[in-house]
C-alpha cells in the first residue's frame, strides 16, 4: 500500500464521514417505512404457541455486531416475551466460531430481559458446539449425542426443558444469525420453517429459499432491526443508527452519478481527443 | 475514571489514521486487534476443550469411552509440527473433512438442488405468469453462462448474453445491499465519535490532522522565501 | 512403515466415514453409528482450531527471533494475546471489559474500511463502460434508494420496482448460482471419494 492515499480518495472519505456524522450531531427523525418482510417476521414469532420450542443458532462474528446485534437483541427479547406470556421454550446455541460465542455470550449476559423466567425451564443457552455444519447436522439428527452440557457446564440430562428435545422434529421452528453463508442452515434444518436475522448483503442470497418457503421470514440488517424495534416498541441501537444509513446511501447514489458524469464529461471526451 | 467512550474513540481514530497515511498508530491498533482477538478466542477454545474433553475424561473419569479415542486421533493433528511424523496429521483431517463434506452433500440434495429445480406455477394472474417465465429464463440463461465445456457461440452464445444481463442485475442488487452492510461498521463507530465525550477526542484528532496537513505547506513556502 | 505413510490411508478413512454417513442418510439403518461419528466433529474441530494458535505464535516468535521488519509489532501481538488470555482465565470482569470496550471498537473500525473503500470503488470503478455495466449500475442505484429508509419514503415508486427486481430477476439468477454450488459440492465429494481431490490432506 502506498504511504499516502490520493487526494480524491481522502476527499471521498471526508465527505463520507461528514454525511454519517450529520444525523448524530443534528438528530432528525427521518421517515422509516415498515417493510412487509419485517411484519411477517414479527407475525411468525407472535404465532408461536404454548409448548413450541424455537432454537436459534447465534453464529455471527464480533465484527458484524453493528449490523446483526440490534436485530438479535430485539428478537431474543421478543421471544422471551412469548416465553413469559405463552409458555414458548427458547434454545440458544452457537456452532460457528469462538468469536461467535463471544458475540452470543455478550448478548446472553448483558442484553436479555429474563425477568419472570426460569433458566432451564423456559430458556437455555447451550454455549458453543464447535463444528459449524457438522454441529448443525448433529443437533438436527441426534441432539443428546452431540450436546453434552449447556453453557454453564450443566449436563443436559439435568436440564428440565432439554428432556424432550432429541432432534429437529422436536422443534417448531429454527432461527439463525449469520454473518457468512446462510446455506449450511438451510441444508441441515430445511425440514422445519426457518427464520433469520442476516446481513443486508445476504438478502439476495436467501431469496431463492424465501421463494420456496424454506426461509419463512427474515430481518435484513440494521434497517430490518430498526423496523422490528419500532414494531415491538423497544427502541434500541438500530433506531439510533438508521438515519445515518439514509444519509450515507444518498451520498453513495450521488457519488455514483457524479462518477459517471465525470467519466462521460471529461475522461471519455479527453480519450476521444487523444485518439483523433 | 476515564469514560469508556474516550478509550473507544481513541482506538477508532488510531485505526482510521490509515485513511490519511500509513503510520505507527495504525500498526499498533492492527497488532492489538490481532493479539486481543487471539487471546479472546483462545479463552473460549480452552473452555470448550475443558467441557468436551477434560470434564468427561478427567473429572468424570470416563476413560473407556469413544471420547478418549477421538481425543487421541485429534492429538495426531499436532504431529504436523514434527517433521518425521507430519503424515499422521492427515488422518484426523480426513475424518473431519469426511464428516463435513458428507453432511453438506446429503443436505444440499433437497433444498439446494431439487427444491430449486421445481418451477413456479405458471398460472393465475397474467403478470405472475410473465414473472414466472422471466424467473425461469433468468435461471436457465444464467446457468448457460457457467457452461465452459462449449464455446459461447450460436444459440448458446445468445443465451449466455441474456444470462449475463440477469447476472449483472443480480450483482447490481447485491452491490446495492452490500452498501448497507459495509457502512454499518463506520456508522457504529461514528455513533461514538460524533457525540460527547467521544467527540472531544475527534476534535483533538481534527486539530492534529489540520496541523499535520498544513506543515508541509508552511515548510514549502518558507523554503521558497529562502530561495528568493 | 512406508505403507501407513501413504496418502491412500487418509483417503480410505475419508471414504469409510463418508459411506457410513451416506448409508444412514439413504437407509436410516446406521443412525447410532452415524450420530456417534458426527458427534466427534466438535472435539476434532476444537483440537484443529488450537493448531491455528500454535502456528500463529510460532510465526510471531520467528519474526521476533530473527528481528525481521516491524518485529516490534509482533511483540505487541504476543503481549496483547498473553494478557487477554490470562485475564480470561483469572479475572473475568477485566476480560469482559477488554472484549466490549477495546476489541469490539478495534475490530469494528478495522472492518469499517470496507465501507470507506466501497465509496472509492463507486467513484473509480462504477462507470458505465458497456451495456452490462449499465444494468448493474441502474439496479444498484434503485436498490440503494430502496434500502435507505428516507429515500424509499420520499420516492415510493422505488419500492415496487426493487421488490420486483429482488423477487423475479435477481432470484432467478442467484438460483442458478445456488444450484451450481450444490452440484459443485457433490462433484467435489465424488472427486474426493475417488481420490482425485487431495488438497484437504495437503496433497501428495
Amino acid at each position: 500500500m502506498s504511504a499516502m492515499l490520493p487526494k480524491v480518495d481522502r476527499l471521498i472519505f471526508l465527505l463520507f464521514l461528514f454525511f454519517i456524522a450529520i444525523p448524530f450531531i443534528l438528530p432528525v427523525a427521518l421517515p422509516l417505512p415498515i417493510s412487509p418482510t419485517t411484519l411477517k417476521y414479527k407475525e411468525i414469532l407472535e404465532n408461536l404457541r404454548k409448548g413450541d420450542t424455537i432454537i436459534w443458532f447465534v453464529d455471527a462474528m464480533i465484527g458484524a455486531w453493528a449490523e446483526t446485534a440490534p436485530g438479535d437483541i430485539a428478537t431474543f427479547n421478543f421471544i422471551l416475551e412469548q416465553c413469559r406470556e405463552k409458555g414458548v421454550k427458547f434454545v440458544m446455541v452457537t456452532t460457528f466460531h469462538a468469536e461467535s460465542l463471544a458475540y452470543a455470550e455478550t448478548i446472553f449476559k448483558n442484553y436479555l430481559n429474563t425477568e419472570g423466567l426460569t433458566y432451564g425451564v423456559d430458556y437455555v443457552y447451550l454455549g458453543w458446539i464447535p463444528g459449524y455444519e457438522s454441529a448443525l447436522a448433529g443437533i438436527a439428527g441426534n441432539l443428546p449425542a452431540i450436546v453434552k452440557t449447556d453453557y454453564y457446564g450443566t449436563p443436559i440430562s439435568q436440564i428440565p426443558m432439554m428432556q424432550n428435545l432429541h432432534s429437529i422434529d422436536d422443534f417448531a421452528i429454527s432461527g439463525f444469525t449469520s454473518s457468512t453463508s446462510p446455506d449450511p442452515y438451510i441444508r441441515q434444518w430445511s425440514k422445519k420453517p426457518i427464520i433469520t436475522n442476516i446481513l443486508a448483503a445476504n438478502i439476495g442470497w436467501i431469496m431463492p429459499y424465501v421463494e420456496k418457503r424454506i426461509i419463512v421470514a427474515y430481518l435484513a440488517g440494521v434497517r430490518g432491526a430498526a423496523e422490528f424495534e419500532y414494531l415491538i416498541g423497544r427502541i434500541g441501537s438500530a433506531t439510533k443508527l438508521i438515519s445515518a444509513q439514509s444519509t450515507a446511501h444518498i451520498y453513495a447514489v450521488a457519488l455514483l452519478i457524479a462518477a459517471n458524469i465525470y467519466y462521460f464529461g471529461f475522461v471519455r471526451r479527453r480519450g476521444e481527443v487523444i485518439k483523433k | 475514571m476515564i469514560p469508556v467512550e474516550i478509550i473507544e474513540a481513541t482506538l477508532i481514530l488510531m485505526t482510521w489514521s490509515l485513511l490519511y497515511k500509513d503510520n505507527p498508530l495504525y500498526k499498533l491498533a492492527a497488532s492489538m486487534t490481532i493479539g486481543l482477538y487471539l487471546g479472546v478466542t483462545l479463552n473460549y477454545a480452552i473452555d470448550s476443550l475443558n467441557k468436551n474433553i477434560y470434564v468427561p475424561l478427567i473429572v468424570q473419569g470416563k476413560w473407556l469411552s469413544p471420547t478418549t479415542i477421538v481425543f487421541i486421533i485429534g492429538l495426531l493433528l499436532y504431529t504436523r509440527f514434527i517433521k518425521s511424523l507430519w503424515w499422521l496429521s492427515r488422518w484426523p483431517l480426513a475424518i473431519l473433512s469426511s464428516i463435513g463434506l458428507s453432511v453438506a452433500v446429503t443436505g444440499a440434495l433437497g433444498p439446494q438442488i431439487i427444491a430449486q429445480l421445481s418451477t413456479p406455477p405458471l398460472a393465475g394472474h397474467p403478470l405472475s405468469i410473465i414473472n414466472g417465465i422471466l424467473g425461469v429464463t433468468a435461471t436457465v440463461t444464467s446457468m448457460c453462462y457457467f457452461v465452459y465445456s462449449r464455446e459461447h457461440k450460436g444459440v448458446l452464445g445468445a443465451l449466455v448474453k441474456i444470462g449475463r444481463i440477469f447476472l449483472m442485475i443480480a450483482f447490481g442488487f447485491m452491490l446495492g445491499t452490500f452498501l448497507m452492510s459495509n457502512i454499518a461498521f463506520a456508522i457504529q463507530n461514528m455513533s461514538i465519535l460524533a457525540v460527547p465525550p467521544g467527540a472531544y477526542i475527534s476534535a483533538i484528532a481534527a486539530i492534529i490532522l489540520i496541523i499535520v496537513t498544513s506543515l508541509p505547506r508552511v515548510k514549502k513556502s518558507k523554503g521558497e522565501e529562502m530561495k528568493k | 512403515m512406508s505403507f501407513i505413510r501413504r496418502i491412500e490411508i487418509p483417503i480410505m478413512i475419508f471414504v469409510i466415514f463418508s459411506l457410513l454417513i451416506l448409508f444412514n442418510y439413504f437407509t436410516g439403518m446406521a443412525y447410532e453409528a452415524a450420530s456417534t461419528v458426527i458427534s466427534w466433529a466438535p472435539i476434532l474441530w476444537i483440537l484443529s482450531y488450537i493448531v491455528g494458535y500454535v502456528s500463529m505464535i510460532r510465526y510471531h516468535v520467528i519474526i521476533i527471533h530473527k528481528k525481521q521488519k516491524d518485529w516490534i509489532y509482533s511483540i505487541i501481538v504476543l503481549v496483547c494475546f498473553i494478557i487477554t488470555f490470562l485475564l480470561g482465565q483469572l479475572y473475568k470482569p477485566a476480560f469482559d471489559f477488554v472484549f466490549m470496550h477495546i476489541l469490539l471498537p478495534l475490530q469494528v473500525s478495522m472492518l469499517s474500511y470496507v465501507g470507506f473503500y466501497t465509496y472509492t470503488v463507486f467513484f473509480r470503478g462504477a462507470r458505465t463502460r458497456n451495456i452490462y455495466a449499465l444494468f448493474l449500475l441502474v439496479t444498484a442505484i434503485i436498490i440503494m434508494l430502496w434500502q435507505a429508509p428516507a429515500t424509499s419514503a420520499i420516492i415510493p415508486s422505488v419500492v415496487p420496482i426493487s421488490i420486483w427486481i429482488r423477487d423475479v430477476l435477481q432470484t432467478g439468477a442467484i438460483r442458478a448460482i445456488l444450484i451450481g454450488i450444490g452440484l459443485g459440492i457433490i462433484l467435489i465429494f465424488i472427486r474426493t471419494m475417488f481420490g482425485y481431490e487431495r488438497s484437504y490432506v495437503g496433497g501428495e
